[in-house]
């Protein structure tokens, strides 16, 4: 229900944005520039409004993922603590770490992080109804628009969701051997000293370190590779609209602020597809951990 | 103060207002093997590490092996610890601790804590992965493992912390067997609950208010 209440904003920002430009050029076309004040005020006071009604939503929506993660913890903890003690012992003690601890984060983050479920719901709000929008204002511009945006999209889930799952089940498991290896340089000190076991142990560290940096950098390399796709698809796009758009004013089609409208509503919808592509990206890397926390509690 | 192995002269140690130690002293020459008897929390582990460099005394004067600095005297004595003090990785970095150490002597003390015929029969043999905290091994066979450890430090003092307090009867004999063999012409100090685990030749203490007094039990 707070999603819901929450994603309308983006869509709305976006429109009002846009409409305010489309005003303001209008204004200007019509050489009717003492109506500017009172147009500036009026977009101003309802961006006020705007602002206002999400921050009461968002803080509504943080307390209750806070709760959330309260509780989830305190149920993870009681799992395991009612499970069998051979069971308890077969795992490594970074596993369990890493469950109470990262796996909870991360399905809170999944919950109320950036660019997790609530951005993705908005993105998918923001992107059907500004290309509504826009649908109305300029089809053909619109047709313009998401042939550059499709294309975006495959290849982005080619180079970066499809591997992703794999890719995070194995940083995650570096984590919990990290842990693990981290614990005896605490919990056996007395032994480490004596037998001057710390560069083994230390190195061993070291190594499910480096594990784990790897596995993160060809995370990284992957979305880094999603984001130069994004930026030629955009960059395309953009120039492509543009040649449209004034071939389409050279024609009698359009006004230079239709133009302009069309442009803000193809950054609104380009926009919701580049978060729409994180949101996904991160919730699949965030589902990791959240099926882990799902077998914690029905072990 | 040279020509003894442990020498400990008004050692004082407390944990903030409880005060464990007071102004205790020993002399041990080398070779002797000293028994510490003593109630639960009477001071008997917090002496033990004190004599291997890992607590510093409050105050008074400790010598192990001619050494007074923490970090030297840890290089002279070996402990085995009543817990299981395995690091989780193979039983091999588990004995060596990483220090180079020859095949034939790694075995040898495999075989003087009479674990060498089991390790054998393991798939992979001394690479084989203790598990966390050792759970992937018995009680009797980390103990040993530890036993092993010692062995190889081949340290002047050895320090035996209720080594075989939590394993049954028979597993603890044998260890106490394995024992034999590391302490065999060595300095050492044992702390027990269990008399019966010294052999005759202890000299024995009794930890009391602080203090080490002389006992006799046998």
């Amino acid at each position: 229900m707070l999603l819901l209440l929450r994603s309308p904003f983006d869509v709305i920002r976006a429109w009002m944005q846009a409409a305010l430009i489309r005003s303001v050029f209008s204004c200007l076309e019509t050489e009717s520039a003492d109506r500017l004040p009172a147009v500036c005020t009026g977009w101003g006071l309802l961006c006020a409004l705007l602002f206002l009604y999400n921050g009461t939503v968002w803080s509504v929506y943080a307390a209750f993922a806070a709760e959330t993660e309260a509780r989830l913890q305190k149920d993870v903890t009681d799992k395991t603590l009612s499970l069998p003690y051979r069971l308890v012992q077969g795992r490594l003690g970074g596993e369990w770490f890493t469950r109470r601890n990262g796996d909870i984060q991360a399905a809170i983050a999944m919950m109320n992080g950036p660019l997790n479920i609530p951005h993705l719901v908005t993105a998918c709000f923001n992107m059907i109804l500004s290309s509504f929008l826009m649908l109305r204002a300029s089809p053909a511009l619109l047709a313009v628009t998401w042939a550059f945006i499709l294309p975006y999209l495959l290849v982005n889930y080619r180079i970066v969701l499809k591997p992703l799952n794999g890719l995070k089940e194995r940083s995650r498991s570096a984590m919990a051997d990290i842990s693990s290896s981290i614990k005896p340089l605490i919990a056996d000190a007395e032994a480490i000293l004596l037998y001057d076991a710390g560069s083994l142990l230390l190195e061993k560290c070291e190594q499910e370190s480096r594990r784990l940096m790897r596995t993160n950098l060809q995370i990284q390399t992957h979305r880094g590779l999603s984001d130069m796709t994004s930026r030629l698809f955009g960059i395309g796009g953009y120039l492509a609209l543009l040649l449209t758009g004034f071939s389409m004013i050279a024609g009698g089609k359009m006004a230079l602020s239709g133009l302009l409208y069309c442009s803000q509503l193809r950054g609104s919808i380009l926009a919701s597809v580049l978060m729409l592509v994180t949101c996904r990206s991160n919730i699949k890397a965030n589902a990791v951990c959240v099926k882990k926390v799902n077998e914690a509690l029905e072990e | 103060m040279c020509q003894y192995a442990i020498y400990l002269e008004d050692i004082s140690y407390s944990y903030e207002e409880n005060k464990v130690l007071r102004n205790l002293s020993v002399k041990i020459r080398p070779g002797e093997h000293v028994g510490i008897l003593g109630d639960s929390g009477c001071g008997k582990s917090t002496l033990l590490k004190i004599l291997s460099g890992l607590y510093e005394p409050d105050g008074g004067r400790i010598a192990v092996a001619g050494m007074e600095a923490p970090e030297k005297i840890r290089e002279q004595v070996a402990l085995v610890m009543q817990q299981n003090s395995l690091f989780p990785l193979s039983i091999r970095d588990n004995i060596t601790c990483g220090h180079r150490v020859s095949e034939e002597k790694l075995w040898a003390a495999c075989e003087s804590t009479n674990i060498a015929q089991w390790i054998a029969s393991l798939p992979q043999g001394l690479d084989t992965h203790v598990g966390e905290r050792g759970n992937q091994v018995s009680g009797g066979q980390a103990q040993r493992i530890q036993i092993a450890r010692a062995i190889c430090k081949d340290a002047p003092v050895i320090l035996l912390d209720e080594p075989v307090s939590a394993l049954d009867r028979d597993t603890g004999y044998s260890v106490l067997g394995a024992l034999h063999k590391l302490t065999a012409g060595k300095t050492v100090v044992h702390v027990t609950h269990h008399p019966e685990t010294l052999g005759k030749a202890y000299t024995l203490y009794r930890m009391e208010g602080g203090r080490l007094n002389r006992a006799c039990i046998f």
